[in-house]
């Protein structure tokens, strides 16, 4: 399979606003909802975390880039994805019987990349995939054989949020964006390559993330800027094992 | 799209299983879909509304004693139908190896099911009930992952979730895998179970019929519900009697839950899946279309074939057999034109009598037996997702 040239990135995280924010430890604890301006605010009204948090990591790394957004692919991953709209649809069902149909179109797990293609006018190939703790590396392989078969450039979205208080399991909201082109440019921060199963490379955890599935995508983004060649794990200690290899320009 | 490159030629579908509400196994399927009966009968779950369902009748097996986290009724599902294809992924296993075959599942609904349950139980009592977790069972990959365990496929495994296009989805993206030469083999398809937020919500949106859907009908006023799957074994090279030969996938770039009105994105994905194919749409035999039964959906996909087909190719509904089988429908649909090329048969696309004078394709009302080569199938879902796939006779 061929590499993967990353021309970009991004993340968000609960009280996280960005990857420059997570690297000099500014947390502003209040910042709940990420903010996004690519989607009209009524069509945000009803949408949930997890869809803002794809559509700002998406803003923040297309923002300054020269991609032509309009047929860019999207492959937009989550394992819960809608969690919390999911559970209002059903308390809903439960006390009146009567759902809100604005809420129900949004709680598909393709919400994200639905409006992403409305707001970029793109009418290419969008996808949505969810592998439990295998996510990361899934929508990894699945982002980098489109690029081999007819894309150019992959927007990659990762995204996770956090669970509805009734199932008492916490871990923070998380969305991380990979910006991917099929050539090396002048621009190529980092190439992936030989993504594969090597059970012996040692996963990195991060403890503030711990909990959330798609948390091995803020190690990967770690990795990236500590410019660490070689095996990149891209799931936990008790999973199958999957890496990417990791390369960066002289 | 950007700068189209070539893909894999025809894979060989050495194998294939399906549950619906038509049945279990291939022989009550194709009785139902041949002798134009329905599986759509009043829903069985408790509502208030009136609404039709395609329910699987069958019980479905239940999970071994030490995959029990795993047990709900889309894994059993998943397992109902994995038993029809086995025998199947275990000579394609011992061909390839564990890890040369991947398992791309699709869903819409992934375990939700079990969830309302265990949230009703949590109103009246405070917990949950002792078994639910929520990475086996509601989780999308939970039925995957015991699929993957179950049959000792050691290659790539996810989930597609893009609403009702999902399950076509799942061949483009086996495409993919078996071109780049990460796998030589791939088990796609789909799986859904009934459940209470897909009922509610689809009342909600005023779609729900409280008949027995009728696509492509001027009678039509919207869609049922089904639930079961398919599986499909697909393989670089191998003896079948049908072959995927193409598959597109594209994005409407209009609205979250309404297509576009002229088809636009609809017509781009069977275009591109004919130019993959390598195929022109006169070579088409028919159509297994979407047709959901709601009015602009039917309206909106008869445009977009007329566009690229004409109005000569006979086009079929088969959701007045099975009911919308939502992330399930497009697998289910590949097995029913897979079935058409087997047996070169068209079914009648029930329901469709008197045909909506709008709709200007020819919906195929008489089941026909004639030569044919070749079928498309279409898929659309919530958020623009458009998908088509073309299956092919082997000679």
């Amino acid at each position: 399979m061929k590499p993967a040239y990353l021309l970009g990135s991004a993340m968000w995280s609960t009280g996280i606003a960005s990857q420059a924010k997570w690297r000099a430890d500014d947390f502003d604890a209040a910042m709940q909802t990420p903010t996004c301006s690519s989607v009209k605010t009524r069509h945000l009204r009803y949408t949930s975390v997890v869809t803002r948090m794809a559509l700002n990591v998406f803003e923040q790394v297309t923002t300054d880039k020269d991609v032509n957004l309009g047929t860019l692919g999207v492959v937009f991953a989550s394992s819960f994805g809608e969690i919390q709209i999911a559970v209002k649809l059903l308390d809903s069902i439960d006390t009146d019987g009567a759902p809100s149909p604005a809420s129900f179109m949004n709680s598909v797990h393709n919400t994200a990349p639905g409006h992403l293609s409305i707001a970029c006018r793109n009418h290419g190939i969008s996808t949505a995939i969810a592998a439990g703790s295998q996510t990361v590396s899934s929508a990894l392989l699945e982002a980098m054989l489109l690029l081999q078969e007819s894309c150019s450039t992959v927007a990659l979205v990762l995204a996770d949020e956090e669970f509805p208080e009734v199932f008492n399991d916490s871990f923070p909201s998380l969305a991380v964006c990979l910006l991917l082109q099929a050539k090396a440019s002048s621009q190529s921060l980092c190439t992936l390559d030989g993504i594969r199963i090597a059970k012996e490379v040692v996963p990195v955890s991060l403890p503030h993330f711990a909990g959330n599935p798609i948390a091995p995508a803020a190690s990967l983004l770690q990795a990236i800027a500590s410019k660490k060649p070689g095996p990149h794990r891209l799931d936990l200690e008790q999973d199958e094992g999957w890496c990417v290899s990791l390369s960066f320009p002289e | 799209m950007g700068d189209l490159l070539p893909t894999s030629g025809p894979l060989a579908i050495t194998g294939w299983s399906a549950v619906n509400a038509l049945g279990t196994s291939r022989a009550a399927i194709s009785e139902s879909l041949y002798g134009g009966a329905s599986g759509l009968r009043s829903c069985p779950l408790e509502l208030p509304f009136t609404t039709f369902c395609g329910t699987v009748g069958d019980e479905m097996p239940p999970l071994p004693s030490k995959y029990q986290d795993y047990e709900c009724r889309q894994a059993r599902l998943a397992l109902g139908i994995y038993q029809g294809v086995s025998s199947a992924v275990d000579t394609a296993l011992k061909k390839w190896g564990n890890a040369r075959v991947a398992l791309i599942l699709a869903t819409s609904t992934g375990g939700i099911a079990e969830t309302e349950t265990a949230l009703q139980v949590h109103r009246r009592k405070g917990h949950f009930p002792a078994h639910f977790q929520m990475e086996r069972q509601h989780n999308f990959y939970a039925h995957c992952r015991f699929l993957k365990m179950t049959s000792g496929i050691g290659g790539p495994s996810f989930v597609i979730s893009t609403a009702c296009s999902s399950s076509t989805k799942v061949f483009a993206s086996a495409r993919r895998m078996i071109a780049a030469d990460v796998v030589d083999a791939v088990l796609v398809g789909g799986i859904d179970s009934l459940c209470l937020t897909t009922l509610h919500g689809f009342h909600s949106l005023g779609i729900l019929s409280d008949q027995r859907c009728k696509p492509f009908s001027g009678e039509r006023k919207g869609l049922s519900i089904g639930e079961g799957g398919a599986l499909l074994l697909l393989e670089r090279e191998g003896e079948s009697a049908v072959s995927l030969l193409g598959c597109a996938e594209t994005s409407d770039a209009h609205h979250m839950s309404s297509p576009h009105p002229e088809g636009l994105g609809a017509i781009l994905a069977m275009k591109q899946a004919l130019e993959e194919s390598g195929l022109s749409p006169q070579e088409i035999g028919h159509i297994n279309a979407h047709g959901t039964g709601t009015l602009h959906n039917d309206a909106s996909e008869a445009r977009a074939v007329a566009e690229v087909f004409g109005r000569h190719v006979p086009v079929v509904s088969t959701k007045g057999y099975t009911g919308h089988m939502l992330g399930a429908a497009g697998a289910t649909e590949a097995v029913f034109a897979c079935m058409a090329l087997e047996d070169q048969r068209i079914p009648k696309s029930l329901g469709a009598d008197p045909v909506d004078e709008a709709i200007e394709m020819q919906v195929n009302q008489k089941q026909q037996e004639r030569v044919l080569k070749t079928v498309a199938s279409n898929s659309f879902g919530f958020g623009g997702s458009n998908a088509c796939a073309v299956f092919g006779a082997n000679s």
